[in-house]
């Protein structure tokens, strides 16, 4: 008999963890016997058992006694623990904040949201987020009867900054003045700990949740347009969010060349409303006939409507999902737009509204990249 | 144990012979023994020499024997049969035709480069460029197994299917009748593949192969001149878009660069870009200051570009390359100012006329049904 690596064998029986971790992720509300998942994985019944009580001993399965059946003892079953850990993906601006608790699944267990908050700077953020999260983790831990919090496993931050490679923060035309050359890393190691933490740019992050979980889910070559107070272009390549070298591609609105930051100002000013909340007011009051605020409406079209053609032109894509706060408007905003898109020839590309709520998009891609950073490795 | 099912080990033999085959086009000035090509793709040596004898046999190999001095049996050597077949290519610009025939090898056996007179349609630009092809193909002498693939580079789009898909300043004759027009006058060459490519595109891929767009790189290739367009790259590959049509620049309005070129030279009254290059080179200032004017007025069309893409670097190619920082440094100032982060720029380094021929030349011999009787 062949003598075998230790490391060899600890390897192995690593890698098959992963294997039976992997399905039971994958098909997370499924009780598996170990019949069925030898069956899945391939692997012999004695191994995924010991596999399986492995994972349950870590913590990352749960096993129950099986129902009774006609014969026998019934089987016991399996299923992946998907409370072993949080998810804590949170939403930062200047004038507002959102938290999304959710289990391993990306089920959401909390959810909330503030407007109306001045965060000048980065401490005045953290200072506001943490203790409100917090507050919301402890009402998860009620909900579920538990005594203590569940451990975070990773930590996903949305803000309006690009993070360079060591997360501090680059400059966007809608980054925070008092924002730029932070960084929210440290504190929220400081308190999170040896997780995975991810800061992006929450445009971005939006784009993610549409293309895994609305319109964008079947696009190769799609255009997401976010246009809303500050609008954006995130470009999808081959089903994944194209990002370029700098994190900018598909950023056309703060060249001067089409001035989008001036369009929306302009539009609310002419309309009568004068704030970046105002947006909301606006396309409610068009929505309820205000002639001033269709026309502000009109003009924001006009305005969005030759950069996202030039994109077009330059991206040739398949899908063009509109998002954010502005895709709620009246069709008087998209006329302008799917006319410039009109011109440029070809009738290959489908117009979408955005599937994900505007308002979660943000969390919710954070929540996917978030899920994606864990290491499953058993 | 399990059936192997003939169908099975014919398609294994297809793949290795092919693969072999590769294997020597490769280096096409190499020779290979059966050791090397068993050791570089992982067969027998017994299979690999069969392989390349068959390859002989068909043609597509050479065989030789080496004698080492020694008193042993002479060593088969192998090397690619560079004239088994002919690729060609064609590029149609703004005011010339350039025709050009090459090996197997991609090394130019012929080359023909005259003005075409702007023909006013699409039948009379086939009948020019398939009578130069011709004449060429004619013209070369000595033993040759016909030409096998065409690739014509012209002013416009070509999407996915082949249709050309004109520009708003793309020629007359560029039009989507081409294709079938041309294919007509070449059919007395037997199994020709026949296919088109834009500007753009066909020069990157000359940069690609021979110049400064680095494979595995997100980069953008600018055509500025005569001929004005856009080859954007991700990850070192052409990225088309969803219907081929990608980086259709001229569909901009805020990209006039025609207009600029026509502005510039009239100011000037240099009769062509190349001579206002010439003269800037030569020292003469007012060239100088009009070529930084000119990169100035092609700045917003590239801001778009650039950051729509967001490459890492940006190739300036076309007539205005061999200006290099005369055109380089006012255009990165101009870039520097509205986007901050700019790309890494440079000019193009395959020379300007020939790059859309030796970029359609290797897309011809990607073409090429290697291996066929």
């Amino acid at each position: 008999m062949s003598d075998l690596d230790g490391s060899a064998v600890a390897s192995l029986r690593r890698l098959n963890g992963s294997k039976v971790l992997s399905v039971l992720r994958a098909e997370a509300y499924r009780k598996f016997t170990v019949r069925e998942m030898s069956i899945a994985t391939g692997l012999s019944r004695p191994t995924v058992g010991r596999l399986l009580d492995d994972l349950v001993e870590a913590g990352w399965a749960q096993s129950a006694e099986g129902r009774p059946g006609a014969t026998g003892r019934p089987a016991r079953r399996y299923s992946f623990n998907r409370l072993r850990g949080l998810i804590a993906s949170l939403d930062v601006g200047y004038a507002g904040v959102g938290i999304m608790i959710t289990d391993l699944v990306g089920s959401e267990l909390s959810w909330t949201m503030e407007w109306g908050l001045a965060l000048e700077t980065v401490e005045s953020c953290i200072d506001h987020v943490m203790p409100l999260f917090s507050q919301k983790l402890s009402e998860v831990s009620a909900d579920l009867g538990l005594d203590e919090d569940l451990p975070v496993l990773a930590v996903s931050l949305s803000a309006p900054v690009i993070p360079d490679a060591d997360g501090v923060h680059v400059d966007t035309l809608s980054t925070v003045n008092g924002w730029r050359g932070g960084s929210f890393v440290p504190t929220l190691r400081e308190r999170f700990g040896d997780v995975p933490i991810l800061v992006n740019n929450d445009i971005l992050l939006s784009a993610e949740a549409e293309l895994h979980l609305g319109a964008l889910s079947t696009s190769d070559q799609g255009m997401f347009c976010f246009l809303a107070w500050f609008s954006s272009i995130v470009l999808i390549h081959e089903g994944q969010v194209h990002r370029g070298t700098f994190n900018l591609a598909g950023d056309v609105g703060s060249l001067p060349e089409y001035r989008w930051p001036d369009v929306i100002v302009e539009a609310l000013e002419s309309s009568g409303f004068n704030h970046p909340a105002s947006v909301g007011r606006m396309l409610e009051a068009a929505a309820n006939g205000h002639e001033a605020a269709q026309d502000g409406i009109r003009s924001v079209g006009q305005g969005l409507a030759r950069g996202i053609a030039d994109v077009a032109a330059m991206w040739d894509p398949d899908t063009i999902v509109f998002a954010g706060q502005l895709s709620t408007a009246p069709d008087l905003l998209f006329e302008p737009i799917e006319s410039g898109l009109r011109a440029l020839g070809s009738e290959d590309f489908e117009l979408l509204r955005a599937e994900v709520d505007p308002e979660k998009g943000s969390c919710l891609g954070g929540v996917i990249k978030a899920l994606d950073a864990i290491d499953w490795t058993v | 144990m399990p059936q192997i099912i003939g169908s099975d080990v014919s398609s294994l033999r297809h793949v290795n012979r092919d693969g072999a085959l590769q294997h020597l086009r490769r280096t096409p000035d190499s020779v290979f023994t059966a050791s090397d090509i068993a050791d570089g793709l992982g067969l027998s040596r017994p299979t690999a020499a069969r392989l390349l004898t068959e390859l002989s046999e068909s043609g597509w190999a050479t065989l030789e024997l080496a004698h080492s001095g020694s008193a042993g049996r002479p060593t088969r050597t192998f090397t690619i049969n560079r004239r088994r077949r002919l690729v060609a290519a064609l590029d149609l610009g703004a005011n010339n035709l350039l025709a050009a025939v090459a090996d197997l090898s991609g090394t130019v056996l012929r080359r023909h480069y005259a003005p075409h007179g702007h023909p006013g349609s699409a039948e009379l630009m086939a009948q020019q460029a398939a009578a130069a092809l011709l004449r060429l193909v004619e013209e070369e002498t000595g033993p040759h197994g016909g030409l096998s693939s065409v690739v014509v580079s012209l002013p416009a789009t070509v999407d996915r299917d082949g249709r050309i898909l004109p520009w708003s300043d793309s020629p007359a004759w560029a039009t989507a009748a081409l294709p079938s027009l041309l294919g007509e006058l070449l059919q007395e060459l037997p199994g020709l593949r026949l296919r088109f490519e834009g500007v753009p595109l066909a020069a990157a891929e000359a940069e690609l192969q021979h110049g400064e767009l680095q494979a595995g790189e997100d980069a953008v290739f600018v055509l500025a001149g005569d001929i004005t367009g856009v080859a954007p790259l991700i990850e070192g590959r052409p990225y088309r878009g969803a219907t081929g049509a990608a980086g259709a620049i001229g569909g901009l309005d805020s990209v006039d660069w025609r207009a600029a070129t026509a502005a510039v030279l009239e100011e000037t009254g240099a009769q062509t870009l190349d001579e206002l290059v010439a003269s800037g080179l030569a020292g003469d200032s007012d060239a100088a200051a009009a070529l930084s004017r000119y990169a100035e007025h092609l700045a917003p069309g590239v801001e778009v570009l650039v950051r729509a893409f967001d490459p890492a670097r940006l190739v300036l190619g076309g007539c205005l390359a061999p200006a290099q920082e005369l055109v380089l440094g006012p255009l990165g100032a101009a870039l520097g100012r509205t986007l901050g982060t700019t790309p890494t720029m440079v000019c193009a380094s395959v020379d300007h006329v020939d790059a859309p021929m030796l970029g359609g030349l290797s897309a011809a011999l990607d073409h090429v049904e290697w291996g066929t009787p």
